[in-house]
């Protein structure tokens, strides 16, 4: 019995002192559940309609991480389309800002002064070369001084300054036509990239049934919605061939998020 | 009382380190229409978000904005790719409120893998993406002083990744 009570004693204390730090850190146990998970129904709106569009050089950067792509073969020429339409131009402007990113990947000076030089001249049909030109500017030294990452903060910061001066004149949609018309041209050089060396982790970065999602319901709510018809429908095809988004998708399935893309932004681009 | 709320704030954007308002100049370039308020919270993120910008992460020239109450959330969804760490930076305008920011995944848990706690108006959290695809990063700003008053409380958001 004398044996047995200390043995016991200590094995209560144990428990009792189990039980006792237990409660003493009960609080910020809760304020950690709590921050842990949370009822994302609690925000309908928001979530839904809206996400953030990324920028092509997040997704390159990984495409880099991932193999050694040859950045080289994927840059187009920039330049010489001359159109009226600034629906058009605004999604111009965006492939031309992606093409940039393209070449700070593949390191090419000449094709970043093109990319500037186009990025001046369509800001000016736009009406808003004032604000662009020391961005333009910018990405111009920053690509003679080889400074690859000036440059790419540069075309973010001028995408941002376009996109900010557009909502300022009250011209949200031609805000969203330059984040399109860049994330088009930006998944057709991702899917070219994966197709030609196709593994699950490359093809993983296409799940984005989100954002597609996003850009759709952007053009619902356009004016000029009518005029955006070929964008729309290769969506939907886009969003039918990225699934939910819950597994990389598939090889075949890349190949034809390049055609559309590829002939989306053929259409674009094209004189 | 509030011109006073205002001088306030103005004084105190002043008192930024000119570190963090020259950087916010650089990487944001031209701010419109931004209250006051969104000022000093963006001027915060920013200041957040410095050390970590040497360390080699890329800062989003985009930043999301706006005045909330005290204790209310405020989400922002982003398109994440598995392969980039991020870091998402928080400021608020009340320098002595607590600021807290967290990223969710499509089924509302915590993707957090680091935070930035105990620093009176910024905050922070790392994410290390497991899979590519939508995420929801929400902001909460608890400020005493803007609660007592019933007035709303200056938040800002930016991103950066490497």
């Amino acid at each position: 019995m004398t044996r047995f009570f200390p043995r016991n004693s200590a094995f209560l204390c144990s428990i009792l002192s189990f039980v006792l730090g237990t409660a003493a850190f009960t609080p910020a146990l809760h304020a950690q559940n709590e921050d842990e998970k949370i009822d994302l129904s609690q925000f309908p709106g928001l979530i839904v309609d809206s996400v953030v569009v990324p920028i092509p050089s997040e997704i390159l950067e990984v495409l880099d991480k991932l193999g050694s792509p040859n950045w080289g073969r994927e840059l187009r020429e920039v330049g010489g389309v001359n159109s009226p339409d600034r629906t058009r131009v605004a999604l111009l402007l965006g492939t031309v800002v992606a093409e940039g990113f393209v070449a700070v990947q593949a390191q090419n000076r000449d094709r970043i002064e093109d990319t500037g030089k186009e990025v001046l001249r369509l800001s000016e049909s736009l009406g808003i070369k004032k604000y662009v030109v020391q961005h333009a500017q910018s990405i111009l030294d920053a690509a003679k001084a080889n400074d690859w990452d000036g440059v790419r903060r540069e075309l973010d910061n001028t995408e941002r300054t376009v996109r900010d001066t557009m909502e300022k004149m009250r011209d949200a949609e031609l805000s969203q036509c330059v984040s399109l018309g860049g994330w088009l041209r930006g998944t057709e050089v991702l899917t070219s990239v994966v197709t030609k060396d196709y593994n699950a982790d490359r093809a993983e970065l296409l799940n984005q049934p989100d954002l597609v999602k996003h850009f759709q319901k952007q053009i619902d709510a356009m004016r000029s919605k009518k005029q955006l018809k070929s964008i729309s429908s290769g969506l939907s095809k886009i969003a039918k061939a990225m699934g939910k988004g819950d597994k990389p998708v598939a090889e075949k399935q890349v190949k034809r998020i390049n055609d559309i893309t590829a002939e989306l932004v053929k259409e674009i681009v094209t004189k | 009382m509030a011109l006073i709320l205002k001088l306030k704030s103005r004084t105190r954007s002043l008192r930024l380190t000119a570190a963090a308002a020259i950087l916010m100049v650089f990487a944001t370039g031209m701010s419109y229409a931004l209250s006051p308020e969104e000022q000093d919270a963006r001027a915060f993120s920013m200041e957040v978000a410095a050390p970590y910008l040497k360390k080699g992460f890329k800062l989003r020239a985009e930043r999301w904005s706006g005045e909330i109450s005290s204790g209310e959330k405020t989400p922002v969804k982003f398109q994440l790719f598995k392969g980039n760490e991020y870091w998402f930076w928080a400021g608020s305008s009340d320098e002595n409120s607590t600021v807290k920011v967290n990223v969710y995944d499509a089924d509302g848990n915590s993707v957090a893998v680091e935070k930035i706690k105990r620093v009176k108006g910024m905050g922070g959290v790392r994410v290390t993406p497991k899979k590519t695809g939508a995420y929801v990063a929400v902001v909460t700003i608890s400020s005493k002083s803007a609660a007592s008053r019933g007035e709303k409380v200056g938040w800002a958001l930016a991103y950066g990744y490497r």
